[in-house]
C-alpha cells in the first residue's frame, strides 16, 4: 500500500508499506478509506480472502507530522460467525467523530450478510464491534 | 428476500445503504456506531421516473447525498437528495449527462468533495458539478472544459 503526503492538490509518496506477514494477501487494500482523527491520519485498507479466506482489516495510525510507517498498525478481523468469511472487507465506509475521539468503521460485503459497525480508538489501537446491520424484511417509512 | 451489505456509506450518527431490489436506499439511524435496525427509512426517487436500478454508488457528505441510478433502463444518471432531517432525505433533482458518451455507466462511481463542494464521478477528469448553494437545495454550477455538468 502506498500513502501519500497531499498538500493543496500536489502529493509525493510518504511511506510504502507491505502486506503485513501474518495476513499476507493478494486483496491487500481491496478497499481504501483516509481520515483525520485529532490532528492524526488514519488509513483504512480492507483485506478480503486472506488466511484461509478470512477476510481482515488492517489500520494504520499516521502521527501528526510524521511518517506513516512510524505509526501504529492494527488489524481488525472478521467477527465470528461471519459467513462467507472471506468477504469481509470487500465494502468499506469510514467517518471520524472527532468529539468522541473514534473513528466508525462499516465493512460488508456483497454477498447476502450483514455488514457490521465498528468504533475505533487509535489511542489503544482496537475497534469494537458495535453491532451488524441486518434486514428486517418489511419495507417501512417510505419517504 | 431483501439485503444489503453490498454497498452503504456513513455519515454522522447514520448509515446508507443500498437495499438488494435496487428500488430505495435504506437510512438507518446509527449513534455512536450502533444502528437502530428495528426503524428503518426507505427512500427513493418519485413514482414518476421509472427505476431499473438504483443506489449501486453513494456518496454523503454534509446534508448532500447522491447516488448512482438507471432509468428506463437504458439512462444513467446522478440522482441528489438533501438529507436535512437524516437519515430521511428528500429527492431534490438528476443529473443527466448530455455530452458524455457513453452514457453507460454515468455515476457508477461517485464521490464528493469534503467541501461539498463538487461531485465527482469515475471517469479521469469529470467533475460533474459545483454545489453552487444549499438555500434552496444545492444548485449546480457548470463549469467549462472537461467540466460537463448539467443540470436536468
Amino acid at each position: 500500500m502506498f500513502i501519500y503526503q497531499c498538500s493543496q492538490g500536489s502529493c509525493e509518496l510518504d511511506a510504502t508499506l507491505p502486506d503485513p506477514v501474518e495476513y499476507s494477501s493478494a486483496q491487500f487494500g481491496y478497499r481504501l478509506a483516509l481520515v483525520e482523527l485529532n490532528g492524526a491520519v488514519v488509513a483504512v485498507a480492507t483485506m478480503p480472502a486472506v488466511n484461509s479466506n478470512q477476510g481482515a482489516v488492517l489500520i494504520n495510525t499516521c502521527p501528526s507530522g510524521e511518517s506513516c510507517v512510524d505509526g501504529g498498525v492494527f488489524v481488525v478481523d472478521a467477527p465470528g460467525p461471519y459467513v462467507p468469511a472471506a468477504a469481509f472487507g470487500t465494502q468499506l465506509s469510514v467517518i471520524a467523530d472527532q468529539d468522541q475521539g473514534v473513528f466508525y468503521m462499516a465493512v460488508g460485503s456483497a454477498a447476502d450478510i450483514p455488514l457490521y459497525v465498528f468504533a475505533c480508538n487509535i489511542s489503544t489501537y482496537s475497534c469494537a464491534a458495535q453491532g451488524d446491520v441486518y434486514d428486517t424484511g418489511t419495507v417501512q417509512n417510505i419517504n | 428476500m431483501l439485503y444489503y451489505g453490498g454497498n452503504f456509506v456513513l455519515a454522522p450518527s447514520v448509515l446508507y445503504t443500498l437495499r438488494s431490489d435496487e428500488q430505495v436506499i435504506r437510512g438507518f439511524w446509527c449513534p455512536n456506531g450502533y444502528c437502530d435496525n428495528s426503524n428503518p427509512y426507505d427512500f427513493g426517487l418519485p413514482s414518476s421516473y421509472n427505476v431499473t436500478a438504483f443506489g449501486g454508488s453513494l456518496a454523503v457528505q454534509g446534508d448532500l447525498l447522491v447516488a448512482y441510478v438507471i432509468l428506463d433502463g437504458t439512462t444513467d444518471a446522478i440522482a441528489m437528495f438533501q438529507c436535512f432531517t437524516a437519515p430521511i432525505c428528500q429527492f431534490i433533482d438528476l443529473i443527466e449527462s448530455e455530452t458524455y458518451a457513453p452514457v453507460q455507466d454515468y455515476g457508477y462511481l461517485l464521490t464528493i468533495s469534503t467541501d461539498d463542494k463538487a461531485i465527482i464521478v469515475a471517469e479521469p477528469d469529470i467533475l460533474v458539478g459545483i454545489v453552487q448553494s444549499y438555500e434552496n437545495g444545492p444548485d449546480l454550477l457548470c463549469l467549462s472544459g472537461k467540466i460537463i455538468c448539467t443540470k436536468s
